[in-house]
């Protein structure tokens, strides 16, 4: 009986510290998450800010000035109608060239015969 | 022990006394186990219960009520919230009063001592100083070290667009309550009731996307007030359409205002003309006087009409501003806006027929659209005789131009009529609200009608090269003082685009513009025929409009009857 009791107050003493560490941790890390969430909406109002910033620099209005102020460095200018075509204006591509007869002439010339040096073939 | 009697126990003082030792035990046991039940229970509800995060000491300002962002159709930002601080003093707390005073009319020049000293002086617990300053200002006065001032973060509407939309998007007070345009429409559909319901704390209203092209609203912008120093006119206005969806894609009135700035947006003839101004759109009336009479089938494409002599209403006679002389078919009675002519059509439809067309075509009342500045248009219920001759041509009827686009993109888009809005709406949606006002067969016709005006009549300075655009000037004489006026015109151009296959149509208005020069003239054609014109060539591109020089396309506009 009285091991029992040692126990039970061994047991107390140790939830007791538990119980304290657990609480100055929980303050801590509260403390923690506020830190957090106060950087959290700092850089929420920082990104609120830059957004606007990022909205206002590239409003039409505010670029055409600059376009117009420096047209001549850019050499811009507006689209004309000269410029729009559609893909059926666009001319076939002519017929492929003749692949068999150079891969026949570089394997011959792999092989050591150069071609002009055969009787007629230059003149074929 | 007895058998008969009663049985007497006798216990002896000490047991009776263990006795009551014994239950008195067991009381307390009792009782330390329902206290201890309790902080059990009660331990669990802390558990389960959350955390308010508001009573651990990061309490945030209920000033900070947000709105939704808007965004355009691109998803470019027309309106967004920006976080400012606000300035307050707490003069409780503040030391020297002289020293407080001096160390910030410093900062703000134009803030009166007097009235700071006033502010400053005495027991408040909190005072506004001035709000919605700038970080580098915020800083400057933390720097300057005064105790008893301090700052709190505010939300603060910023439109990095400036006067670029302002009638559409309106504006908001310093309290963030819509005060006009979207922002009050806004205000009064949702946000009012969020922040009643304390949802809109935090910045996680889902952003607004409106109708609105950024690059076509800044284009017809841009143009406008080019128009207005060209022309130097008193105001100008204009409004495009998507004719098959009812989207507005660029709304503008000038002079306008800088939300930014709203106190702006109350001075005199700032008003929306588009929704909120009604005028005698003169001419472009014509094209729907003649799609109401083609649709009734009482007229034909191929009818002619005499317009020798000017009509004869009593004391009143009506003539053409070009007179010709001759007898005029259908096609001509647009071309060469024949008032005479158009007469005749109207009269051969009845005026009670075209009433009742007028009426279909959404001219009555005030508009459909999202803003709250709107008026109402002004049409007799019942026209007499003169009065539907003159309303033929556009005359003694009032009307929001808005109204007029409405009703011309239903003209061209097949014969819908579909209310236009400010907020994203696709086709489906689109046809589901609508209703037929002409057959297809007369919304063709209209269309050749209109892009016949633009190639060979009235409307040629408004047709670039390419994009087939069709239209109508009408040029109003104004009132003044009871008197129609020769030189103070409001000249308007109705037009649509691409003709074959419209997509788009635009109502561009100038208030009482002069000649550009010496060899220009003051008509419709002149100012908002130009200003269409240059707006379409620019715009375009952006509306994937891909420009076709083919004669064919507009050969195929002609009617089979007419070919």
């Amino acid at each position: 009986m009285r091991a029992f009791n040692f126990f039970l107050l061994c047991t107390s003493f140790l939830a007791l510290i538990m119980v304290y560490g657990q609480k100055y941790r929980t303050e801590e890390v509260q403390s923690q998450v506020i830190e957090l969430q106060d950087e959290i909406a700092g850089q929420k109002q920082v990104l609120s800010a830059l957004d606007a910033e990022w909205a206002f620099l590239n409003q039409p209005g505010r670029l055409q000035a600059i376009v117009e102020r420096h047209a001549d460095a850019l050499n811009v200018a507006p689209i004309v109608i000269a410029q729009y075509g559609s893909i059926q204006d666009i001319p076939m591509r002519p017929v492929a060239p003749d692949v068999e007869g150079l891969d026949a002439l570089l394997m011959s010339l792999g092989a050591g015969v150069d071609p002009s040096n055969v009787d007629g073939l230059s003149s074929q | 022990m007895h058998d008969v009697g009663p049985a007497i126990a006798i216990d002896g003082a000490r047991k009776s006394r263990g006795h009551m030792t014994k239950s008195r035990i067991r009381l307390t046991v009792a009782l330390a186990m329902l206290v201890f039940s309790i902080v059990a229970v009660r331990l669990v509800m802390l558990a389960a219960v959350e955390v308010d995060d508001v009573a651990l000491g990061q309490a945030r300002p209920a000033l900070t009520a947000t709105r939704p962002a808007l965004v355009d159709r691109n998803g470019s930002p027309l309106a967004l919230d920006i976080q400012v601080p606000s300035l307050f003093a707490e003069p409780r707390r503040i030391i020297d009063v002289d020293e407080a005073v001096e160390a910030l009319s410093i900062e703000f020049p134009d803030m009166d001592r007097k009235w700071l000293r006033g502010r400053l002086d005495g027991d408040e617990g909190f005072v506004w100083l001035r709000r919605e300053l700038t970080p580098q200002q915020k800083e400057r006065i933390l720097r300057l070290g005064i105790p008893g001032i301090d700052f709190v973060s505010e939300s603060r509407r910023f439109y990095p667009g400036g006067n670029v939309a302002a009638h559409i998007l309106g504006a908001v007070n310093v309290d963030n309550v819509g005060i006009a345009g979207l922002e009050r429409f806004l205000d009064q559909r949702e946000v009012a009731l969020l922040q009643d319901l304390g949802f809109a704390r935090d910045r996680s209203l889902q952003p607004v996307e409106l109708s609105i092209d950024l690059r076509v609203q800044h284009v017809m912008h841009n143009e406008l007030v080019d128009a207005l120093t060209r022309y130097q006119a008193i105001a100008a206005a204009g409004a495009m359409m998507n004719v098959r969806t009812g989207e507005i894609v660029a709304l503008v009135s000038l002079p306008d205002f800088d939300p930014n700035m709203p106190a702006g947006a109350l001075e005199e003839g700032r008003i929306n003309r588009i929704t909120a101004g009604k005028f005698e759109l003169g001419s472009t009336l014509k094209p729907i006087t003649a799609a109401a009479a083609l649709d009734s089938g009482l007229v034909q494409i191929t009818d002619k009409f005499d317009a020798t002599k000017p009509v004869q209403f009593g004391r009143f006679r009506i003539g053409d501003f070009h007179a010709k002389k001759r007898v005029l078919s259908l096609p001509e009675v647009i071309k060469y806006s024949s008032n005479i002519g158009t007469i005749k059509m109207m009269q051969a439809l009845g005026k009670e027929r075209f009433r009742a067309f007028l009426a279909n075509v959404g001219m009555d009342g005030s508009p459909v659209i999202e803003l709250p500045e709107k008026t109402q248009s002004q049409i007799k219920d019942k026209f007499s005789e003169v009065g539907a001759a003159t309303a033929s041509f556009g005359h003694g009827l009032s009307i929001t131009p808005l109204q007029l686009l409405t009703a011309y993109a239903a003209l061209v888009n097949g014969g819908d009529f579909i209310a236009p809005t400010l907020l994203p709406r696709d086709r489906i949606a689109a046809l589901a609200n609508s209703k037929r006002v002409i057959n297809e067969r007369t919304s063709d016709q209209i269309r050749y009608l209109l892009r016949l005006n633009a190639i060979e009549g009235s409307g040629r300075k408004a047709a670039p090269d390419g994009y087939r655009v069709g239209g109508k000037t009408g040029t109003a004489e104004k009132v003044v003082d009871g008197k129609y006026s020769d030189d103070k015109l409001l000249n308007v151009f109705a037009s649509a685009f691409p003709m074959d296959a419209p997509q788009y149509a635009m109502v561009i208005l100038v208030d009482e513009p002069k000649k550009e020069d010496e060899r220009s003239g003051h008509t419709a054609a002149w100012n908002a025929g130009a200003v269409t014109g240059r707006i379409i060539e620019r715009v375009a591109p952006m509306l994937r409009i891909v420009p076709n020089l083919d004669p064919e396309l507009d050969a195929q506009l002609v009617p089979v009857e007419l070919r």
